[in-house]
């Protein structure tokens, strides 16, 4: 990709914001689900979530193609409504 | 006064894409997104080298404006965005932020920021303390906390890891609110609304601004990666990293409700950088650890005394 400045600072590194959503990260031995009966909407693995990928719109949802299963969703959990479960 | 924020009224909008680099439950990048969700979109962003530009801005993860800086110069950075925001009257319109680890904070980038600081311009640097210089291997730095074994303070016939006693490592926070910046305050990314509002309440204030948040590294410090919180908590409740609040250099509000005095040996054995000091011959250095803190505990105390 070519920026507007690269002409003239030739020696200038320019990264597009946002690139590093190219770079599908997720991968894990297990992944994190939620059980939706158990869960409160608290908020806090939404928050916690190292990498930002947890939304919590009507339901929690993880997305999956960053997770990387550091299981910090699982352990803050309050109602212990998120668990691993064996990917294959 | 500004209403705080709770987890409810935080923003959902992502300042950050996903697919960073580095270490799954790093403690630094919880806190970097963070600082972004506050500050939002109209964000100019300094950080020094280190994990979160090496492993988070040269991934590309901020959707804001983003500088790396180098180690020596966050400061001067964060004085020359600042002049010339003000310079073309757009100085209210952006939320400026530094973001440094403790290698590129307490060591190397202090000269530019003890002057940006001096020069009172406006910004908010955040220093995410990993306790060494972990991008490069886990070097030690003026933040590693004594006893703890690390590249360059290893553990063998001769030495125990870091050497320096708790009460003589530098408190960058006391240091800074020594400059008498309107505000300086410590945090732990086990706390991230009582983080988030410290960074609210920052950015608000017209004049250079000062946030300290204990980030743990599980590669560095040695915990499976699903216990970041769990250690950044320990770390507040055994008043290894107690959390307060320093306002014009002088007004010191103490967080004693969360740092209740747990026994250090709790945050000791949770990590295996401190492994050795687990041994029995080691006992006394255990015994000086938390002679070390209940010092530091108590001159806080005294600090925080009306
Ligand atoms: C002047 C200079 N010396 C050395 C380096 C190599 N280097 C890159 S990252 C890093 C460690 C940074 O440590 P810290 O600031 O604590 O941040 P962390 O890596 O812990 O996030 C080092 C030494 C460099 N980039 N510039
Ligand atoms: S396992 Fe880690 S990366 Fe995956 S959703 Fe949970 S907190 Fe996020
Ligand atoms: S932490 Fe648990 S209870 Fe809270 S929103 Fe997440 S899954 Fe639901
Ligand atoms: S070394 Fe530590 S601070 Fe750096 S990315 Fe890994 S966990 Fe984060």
């Amino acid at each position: 990709m070519t920026h507007p400045w690269y002409k003239s600072r030739p020696f200038s590194a320019w990264i597009p914001a946002g690139l590093s959503a190219t770079h599908k990260v997720g991968d894990r031995k297990e992944r994190p689900v939620v059980d939706e009966a158990a869960c409160s909407m608290c908020g806090l693995c939404w928050i916690y979530c190292p990498e930002g990928i947890i939304s919590r719109d009507a339901r929690i949802q993880i997305n999956y193609e960053y997770c990387r299963g550091c299981g910090i969703c699982i352990e803050e959990c309050p109602k212990h409504a998120i668990s691993f479960e064996d990917e294959r | 006064m500004t209403t705080n924020y709770t987890i409810k009224t935080l923003p959902d909008l992502e300042q950050v894409a996903p697919g960073r680099s580095g270490c799954d439950g790093c403690g630094a990048v919880m806190a970097a997104r963070w600082i972004s969700k506050i500050t939002g979109q109209s964000t100019i962003m300094v950080n020094a080298t280190g994990c979160m530009c090496v492993n988070y801005g040269y991934a590309g993860a901020p959707l804001h404006p983003y500088i790396h800086s180098l180690f020596e110069n966050t400061g001067s950075i964060l004085s020359g965005i600042d002049a010339g925001l003000r310079a073309l009257g757009k100085r209210r319109e952006v939320n400026l932020v530094g973001l440094a680890g403790d290698g590129g904070t307490v060591d190397i980038g202090f000269q530019s920021l003890s002057g940006a600081v001096e020069r009172q311009h406006r910004f908010l640097y955040v220093c995410y303390d990993n306790e060494g210089y972990m991008n490069t291997g886990g070097q030690r730095s003026g933040a590693t906390p004594y006893g703890s074994n690390t590249a360059t303070t290893p553990v063998g016939s001769e030495q125990q890891g870091e050497g320096l006693s708790l009460l003589r490592r530098k408190n960058m926070v006391l240091v800074m609110a020594a400059h008498g910046i309107p505000y300086a305050a410590t945090a732990s990314i086990a706390y991230p609304l009582d983080f988030m509002n410290k960074v609210k309440k920052a950015i608000e204030i017209d004049g250079p601004t000062y946030l300290h948040v204990l980030a743990p590294c599980p590669t560095s410090w040695g915990f499976a990666s699903e216990e970041s919180v769990k250690i950044g908590k320990l770390a507040v409740e055994t008043r290894f990293a107690p959390l307060y609040e320093v306002e014009q250099g002088k007004k010191i509000v103490l967080d004693r409700r969360r740092s209740k005095g747990t026994p250090i040996i709790e945050y000791l054995k949770a990590q295996k950088r401190f492994s050795h000091l687990l041994k029995p011959e080691n006992q006394h250095r255990v015994d000086e650890i938390q002679s070390q803190i209940d010092e530091s505990w108590r001159y806080l105390e005294s600090l925080a005394q009306e």
